[in-house]
C-alpha cells in the first residue's frame, strides 16, 4: 500500500469511527470514564521519563542502536503505559485515554507538522548575500521573523544554506551558525502557534492563534535584539581580522517554489480558522468530543499538503519513499510521548492532591500565587535537554492545563512557560530538532562546529545571561 | 598480491592512508580499490524522530553527493600520479559490513586506526580499525595521525604458535618477500619454547625469506607493550600479528594484547583473524 492511500485508509477509519456515533454535543464528556490522577503513584510516569531519556541520550551514546531500533523503543515504552494501565483501570479508561489524547493532540499535531514538513519543503533559497556583518546580522533577523510562520524547522533548513554559502569566503563562521541555531531555530519560533511544536500543543489545548503573538512579543525581542546585536558586534570583529578576500560578486537571492508561500498562508489559515470559527457542531467519539472546525482544519491542511505535492512537481518528485522516513519516524516516536505522556498529565491535573504535589509546591510561593520565575527556569531547563514539546503539555498542566485560566487569569504564568519551553531548546545541540540538523549541514559544509559541551558554554556565556535578564523584567 | 583495498571516508588519515595502499599497490603490481561507503540517506540519529524536513535530506544529499565527488576525485589523483589500476567504489552501508562483504575478493584491506566516538562504537566494535576480525583478507591497520606512508622494509612478526598468528604470516607472505629485514618475536619463559620459532624460521626460509628470531623471555602478561617496545626498537614500519586469540567478549573484558596493540601502536599493524 502506497502512502497516499495509507493516509486515505487512515482518514476513512477516523471518519468510520464518528460517523455512526454523530451527536450534537452539548453535554459529552462529562460522564467519560475518567481515571482519577490522585489515586495515580508515581511510577505511572516511568515510561514517560523512559521514553524522554531514549531520545535524550541513545542518539548520544548508541546512535546506531537508536537509528535502526528507536521504533521499538519507543512501542516497549508505550506498551509499559499501556499494559499495566489497561489491567489495573479496565477497558473503558483506556479507550477513553487512548482516544482522547490520539484524537485532540497526536493526530492534529502529526498532521501540522505533516504539513509544514511538504510545504517548506517545497520552498528554497537560492544565491548567496555578501557575508558582511550587516547582510549577516539582517539575514538572521529576517530568519527569527520568518522562524514563527515557517515553523523554526522551515525556516532553519530555508535559510542555514544562503546563511554558509555567503559566508563560505569567511574563516570564521562558527559564530554565525550558533547565533543562527540561537535566533533562527529556537527564539524566532515564538510567536504563533505555527512556530514550534509546543506552542502548537497549547494552541490545541485552546490558547488562542495570536495570543503568544501579543503576550510573548516583548519577552522575545528582549531576548532576540542583544542576540542580533552581540552578534553584529562578534561579527563585525572577525570581519575586521579576516585576512581572505570576498568573492567579485554576490549574486544575490531567488526563491523556489513560491506556491508554497501561498499554501503556507493556507496552513496558517487553516489554523487560524479552527481558532476563531465556533461551529457548534462536533463529534463524539467514546466521550471525547472533536469539534468540526478542527476537523475541517486537519482535512485542510491534508488538501493543502498534498496540493503542494503536486503544484511542486520538483519536490513531488523528490518526495520518494524515503524521504518520507523522517516524517514516518517523527509519528512513530511521538505516538510513544503522547501515549506515555497521560498518566503524567492526569497526576499533574490532581495539583496538591497527586502525587507530584512535591512539584507542585515547588512552583507555588508561599502566598499560594504561582512562581514564574520557577515556572519559566524549570520548563526551560528541562526543554533544554529533553523535548520541549512533552515537556510544555507537562507544565502547562502543573499551572491546571485550562487554557482560559491561564490565557486571562494566569498570563504571566503561561508566558513563563511557553518562553520557556521556546527560548531554552537554544541552550543545547539536543534541546531542538533543528539545532542538530543546522549542526549537521554546517558541518557537512566543512564548518568545524563545537561539540556537545562546547556549544554549551557558547549558550551559557550568551543565552543565560539574557534569561536571567528575562526573569527579572517579566517573570518575577 | 594483486588487490588492495582501502577504505575511502573524510577523516584526517584518509590520506595517508590511500597513500600507503597506492604505495603497497606499486610495489606489487597490484589493482587498487577505494571503497566509499557514506550514505546520502542517513538522518542522524540526533534527529530520528524528532524533526522532519524534506529540505534537511535534499540539504544532506546534495552535500553528501559533493562530498563523495571530492573523495573521488582525491583517490584518482592519488592513484593516477601513482600510474596503476585504480577504482572507486561508492556502496552504502555500515562501514564494518561493506568492507567485510568486499574483504573476499581481495588480498588485502587498508584501515587506519580509528579513535572512538561513542561508548557503543567500543562495545559493538563498530571501527574499521577492528576490521580484521569480520574482513575475509588480511587487515593493514595504519596508525593514527602520525608516521609516515611507507611500510613493510622493515617487518616485526609477533609470533605464537596458533592459527590467527600463522594465518598471519602467511597472509604477509608478498609482502616479507619484499622486506629488507624481517624479525620474528616470540615472548615468554625460555622453558616455554615449543621450538614453533624454529619451524617459522624454516617455513620462511623456503619462500627465501631470512627472518632473524628474537625471543623476548619476559612476561607475557603485557605481550602488546612488549611488542610495540621491540618495535620501537627495531624501528620495524610493519608488525605482523594474528587479532584476538580468544574470543571477542573475553577479549574486551581482559584487554588481550591485539587490543594493546590496536589502540596504542606508531606502527602499522597486519593482522589477520
Amino acid at each position: 500500500m502506497n502512502k497516499r492511500t495509507m493516509l486515505l485508509a487512515v482518514v476513512a477509519a477516523v471518519l468510520g469511527l464518528i460517523l455512526p456515533d454523530v451527536a450534537l454535543a452539548a453535554s459529552a464528556g462529562t460522564d467519560a470514564p475518567h481515571v482519577d490522577g490522585s489515586a495515580l503513584s508515581l511510577i505511572w510516569g516511568l515510561p514517560f521519563v523512559g521514553i524522554l531519556l531514549s531520545i535524550a541520550l541513545f542518539p548520544l551514546f548508541a546512535p546506531h542502536f537508536w537509528e535502526h531500533h528507536f521504533g521499538k523503543v519507543s512501542a516497549f515504552w508505550a506498551l509499559a503505559f499501556l499494559v499495566p494501565f489497561a489491567v489495573t483501570f479496565g477497558p473503558a479508561v483506556t479507550t477513553y485515554s487512548v482516544l482522547h489524547t490520539l484524537l485532540l493532540e497526536y493526530v492534529p499535531f502529526i498532521i501540522l507538522l505533516f504539513a509544514l514538513f511538504t510545504v517548506s519543503g517545497g520552498i528554497s533559497v537560492k544565491g548567496a548575500m555578501s557575508g558582511t556583518p550587516v547582510s549577516n546580522t539582517v539575514m538572521l533577523g529576517i530568519g527569527t521573523a520568518v522562524a514563527s510562520w515557517t515553523g523554526t524547522t522551515g525556516a532553519s533548513m530555508l535559510l542555514i544554506r544562503p546563511m554558509l554559502q555567503a559566508n563560505k569566503w569567511r574563516r570564521h563562521v562558527v559564530h554565525t551558525v550558533v547565533f543562527f541555531i540561537f535566533l533562527v531555530s529556537n527564539i524566532g519560533g515564538s510567536l504563533t502557534p505555527l512556530g514550534d511544536p509546543p506552542l502548537f500543543l497549547g494552541f490545541l489545548k485552546g490558547v488562542d492563534f495570536f495570543w503568544t503573538t501579543t503576550h510573548i512579543f516583548s519577552e522575545t525581542l528582549v531576548v532576540a535584539v542583544p542576540l542580533l546585536a552581540l552578534f553584529f558586534v562578534i561579527d563585525s570583529f572577525y570581519y575586521r581580522k579576516e585576512t581572505n578576500t570576498p568573492p567579485a560578486r554576490a549574486g544575490g537571492i531567488h526563491v523556489e517554489g513560491k506556491i508554497n508561500i501561498l499554501l503556507l498562508a493556507g496552513v496558517v489559515g487553516a489554523v487560524l480558522l479552527s481558532g476563531v470559527w465556533d461551529s457548534g457542531v462536533s463529534f463524539t467519539i467514546y466521550h471525547n468530543e472533536i469539534p468540526l472546525q478542527n476537523l475541517v482544519r486537519d482535512a485542510l491542511l491534508i488538501v493543502i499538503a498534498f496540493a503542494s505535492l503536486r503544484l511542486t512537481p520538483k519536490a513531488a518528485h523528490e518526495m520518494n519513499d524515503f524521504n518520507w522516513g523522517p516524517m514516518k519516524e517523527v509519528a512513530k516516536l511521538f505516538a510513544g510521548i503522547f501515549l506515555t505522556i497521560v498518566p503524567v498529565i492526569e497526576i499533574l491535573r490532581a495539583g496538591r492532591e497527586g502525587a507530584l504535589s512535591g512539584v507542585v509546591a515547588l512552583v507555588t510561593r508561599p502566598d499560594g500565587m504561582p512562581d514564574n520565575a520557577m515556572y519559566f527556569w524549570l520548563t526551560g531547563m528541562l526543554s533544554s535537554f529533553l523535548d520541549n514539546a512533552p515537556t510544555y503539555l507537562v507544565f502547562f498542566n502543573l499551572a491546571g492545563g485550562d487554557a482560559e485560566v491561564l490565557m486571562h487569569q494566569m498570563p504571566v504564568t503561561l508566558a513563563a512557560i511557553s518562553c520557556g519551553a521556546v527560548f531554552m531548546g537554544a541552550n543545547s545541540y539536543i534541546g531542538n530538532a533543528p539545532n542538530f540538523m543546522v549542526k549537521a549541514i554546517a558541518e557537512s559544509r566543512g564548518v568545524k562546529m563545537p561539540s556537545f559541551f562546547g556549544y554549551m558554554v557558547w549558550s551559557v556565556l550568551i543565552l543565560i545571561p539574557l534569561f536571567l535578564l528575562t526573569t527579572f523584567i517579566f517573570f518575577r | 598480491m594483486k588487490t588492495i583495498l582501502v577504505h575511502l571516508a573524510h577523516d584526517d588519515d584518509c590520506r595517508r592512508r590511500v597513500e600507503t595502499a597506492t604505495g603497497l599497490a606499486v610495489a606489487h603490481g597490484a589493482h587498487l580499490v577505494g571503497i566509499y561507503t557514506k550514505s546520502p540517506h542517513v538522518t542522524p540519529p540526533a534527529i530520528v524522530g524528532r524533526g522532519a524536513s524534506a529540505q534537511f535530506l535534499r540539504e544532506m544529499e546534495a552535500s553528501a553527493a559533493a562530498q563523495a565527488q571530492d573523495a573521488s576525485a582525491a583517490f584518482r589523483t592519488a592513484t593516477e600520479r601513482a600510474g596503476i589500476t585504480a577504482e572507486f567504489v561508492q556502496q552504502p552501508g555500515e562501514v564494518m559490513d561493506v568492507l567485510a562483504a568486499r574483504s573476499c575478493s581481495a588480498d588485502l584491506l587498508v584501515v587506519s586506526q580509528t579513535p572512538p566516538e561513542t561508548v557503543e562504537d567500543v562495545l559493538t566494535g563498530n571501527r574499521p580499525d577492528q576490521a580484521a576480525l569480520v574482513a575475509a583478507c588480511p587487515t593493514l591497520i595504519i596508525p593514527h595521525g602520525t608516521g609516515t606512508p611507507e611500510t613493510g622494509r622493515r617487518v616485526l612478526i609477533a609470533w605464537k604458535r596458533t592459527r590467527e598468528a600463522a594465518r598471519a604470516v602467511r597472509d604477509a607472505l608478498p609482502i616479507l618477500r619484499r622486506a629488507q629485514a624481517v624479525t620474528a618475536l616470540t615472548v615468554g619463559p625460555a622453558a616455554s619454547d615449543d621450538g614453533s620459532s624454529a619451524g617459522l624460521a624454516a617455513y620462511l626460509e623456503r619462500y627465501g625469506i631470512r627472518a632473524a628470531m628474537r625471543p623476548d623471555y619476559g612476561d607475557e602478561s603485557d605481550v602488546g607493550a612488549v611488542v610495540l617496545a621491540h618495535a620501537r626498537d627495531l624501528d620495524a614500519d610493519m608488525i605482523v600479528m594474528g587479532a584476538y586469540g580468544h574470543s571477542r567478549l573475553r577479549e574486551m573484558i581482559l584487554g588481550g594484547a591485539t587490543a594493546h596493540i590496536l589502540a596504542n601502536t606508531t606502527v602499522p599493524v597486519l593482522m589477520s583473524h
